[in-house]
């Protein structure tokens, strides 16, 4: 259910692709039991493609990235996280709708 | 001329009006809100449904977006805030926006995910091993009860009243679960924590807990029609009954149908039906006036 810009992001990636991009990472934690995270799906995919000179755009199963989810204390989904630099820079929980989104990503 | 209509709503009323207008060759645009698919794509199975056997909430909602999709529908993924807007750009506006989680009032909202939810079944998974707290009385706690007692150690469902109003096959489910503790005539008052939740007070005592989930029912979504002209009832249901149009609202080309206009029986079969009828009273009062 991704879209060709979406990355998928897992334990073993997050540290090069999303700790040491040099672009912007806006992660979308969500697990295929999560309704909500499923029907939400498509916003991420569409931000992806719309963004993806900007910013690395992607999704990280809860279910199989236990670590990473807990290591930013991940306890509700969907939940979005902005990093920049290495660094959390915006976290959003709950599905926010795609205009939000856009401005989450104007604040990196 | 092609019609071009805006659904806000994508729940089962808002998809099967999508659907009936997309194949009735309209421009239809849906604005998806905030939760898109609605209530059922919080819920596990869907065992009353006609025709729907072995599927969950969240699979029928996708089944039902694609649809829509297939025939041409757009899915515009915002949150409507502002009807007018909506009148001018399209030539009728069908409102289907079901309705929301009612919170308990108590400041709870700084919690969400930091320990509170009102979907169980998307965070039951982030209570392994922890202790949970759901309030609530009819299916949807039970049906957080259960989500939770596969991976929580303890779950405690509040219950306002001496006996659930969940159904007598869902209710048998949890009765007899040991990680199950059942408090009768309770209500949940404060909730405590630091950067997350750490305990609640039920009747005055203080009782720890990592989760907080509530089931305590859903109000119409209909929040933004406040400052518009459309007529609600006291508990902010949309008013429909046009003699004309049975489903139109006071507002010329503005229709309704489902949760936020149904305060009686608020059933995913009822809303898909009500969507359908919105739609064939916005095509009749079409062909009357355009």
């Amino acid at each position: 259910m991704a879209g060709a810009n979406t990355v998928t992001f897992t334990d073993a990636n997050f540290d090069e692709q999303v700790l040491k991009s040099s672009k912007p990472v806006m992660v979308d934690f969500w697990a295929t039991w999560c309704g909500p995270c499923v029907m939400a799906g498509p916003v991420i995919d569409e931000l992806a493609t719309d963004y993806k000179d900007k910013y690395v755009i992607g999704k990280l199963d809860v279910d199989q990235n236990q670590t990473t989810a807990g290591k930013y204390g991940v306890q509700s989904i969907p939940t979005v996280i902005l990093f920049k630099d290495g660094k959390e820079v915006a976290r959003k929980v709950g599905f926010a709708g795609k205009p939000m989104y856009e401005n989450l990503l104007k604040t990196a | 001329m092609t019609h071009k209509i805006a659904i806000v709503g994508s729940g089962p009323a808002g998809l099967s009006a999508a659907i009936y207008a997309a194949r009735a060759d309209m421009d239809v645009s849906i604005y998806a809100g905030l939760e898109p698919g609605g209530q059922l794509t919080k819920t596990t199975e869907i065992e009353n449904y006609p025709g729907v056997i072995g599927k969950t909430g969240p699979e029928l909602m996708l089944l039902m977006t694609e649809q829509a999709q297939k025939f041409g529908a757009k899915i515009i993924y915002e949150e409507v805030n502002d009807l007018a807007k909506l009148q001018k750009e399209y030539d009728a506006v069908i409102l289907a926006m079901g309705a929301s989680s009612r919170m308990l009032g108590i400041g709870e909202e700084k919690y969400w995910g930091k320990g509170l939810s009102t979907c169980a079944v998307c965070d039951a998974a982030f209570y392994r091993g922890k202790k949970a707290v759901v309030v609530g009385g009819g299916d949807a706690a039970v049906e957080d009860m259960m989500a939770l007692t596969r991976f929580a150690n303890s779950v405690t469902l509040v219950v306002r009243r001496d006996k659930l109003r969940a159904s007598v096959a869902m209710q048998k489910r949890i009765l007899d679960n040991p990680k199950v503790k059942i408090l009768w005539n309770s209500e949940v008052t404060k909730v405590n924590g630091e950067a997350k939740i750490e305990s609640v007070v039920i009747n005055g005592e203080t009782i720890e807990t990592d989760g907080l989930f509530l089931a305590i029912g859903h109000l119409p979504a209909t929040n933004f029609l406040k400052n518009s002209d459309v007529k609600l009832d006291d508990e902010g249901y949309i008013q429909i009954g046009n003699l004309s149009y049975p489903t139109m609202t006071n507002v010329e080309g503005v229709f309704a149908g489902g949760d936020c206009s149904d305060h009686r029986y608020r059933q995913a079969v009822v809303a898909a039906g009500m969507g359908v009828s919105a739609f064939l009273d916005m095509e009749k009062w079409m062909e009357m006036r355009l």
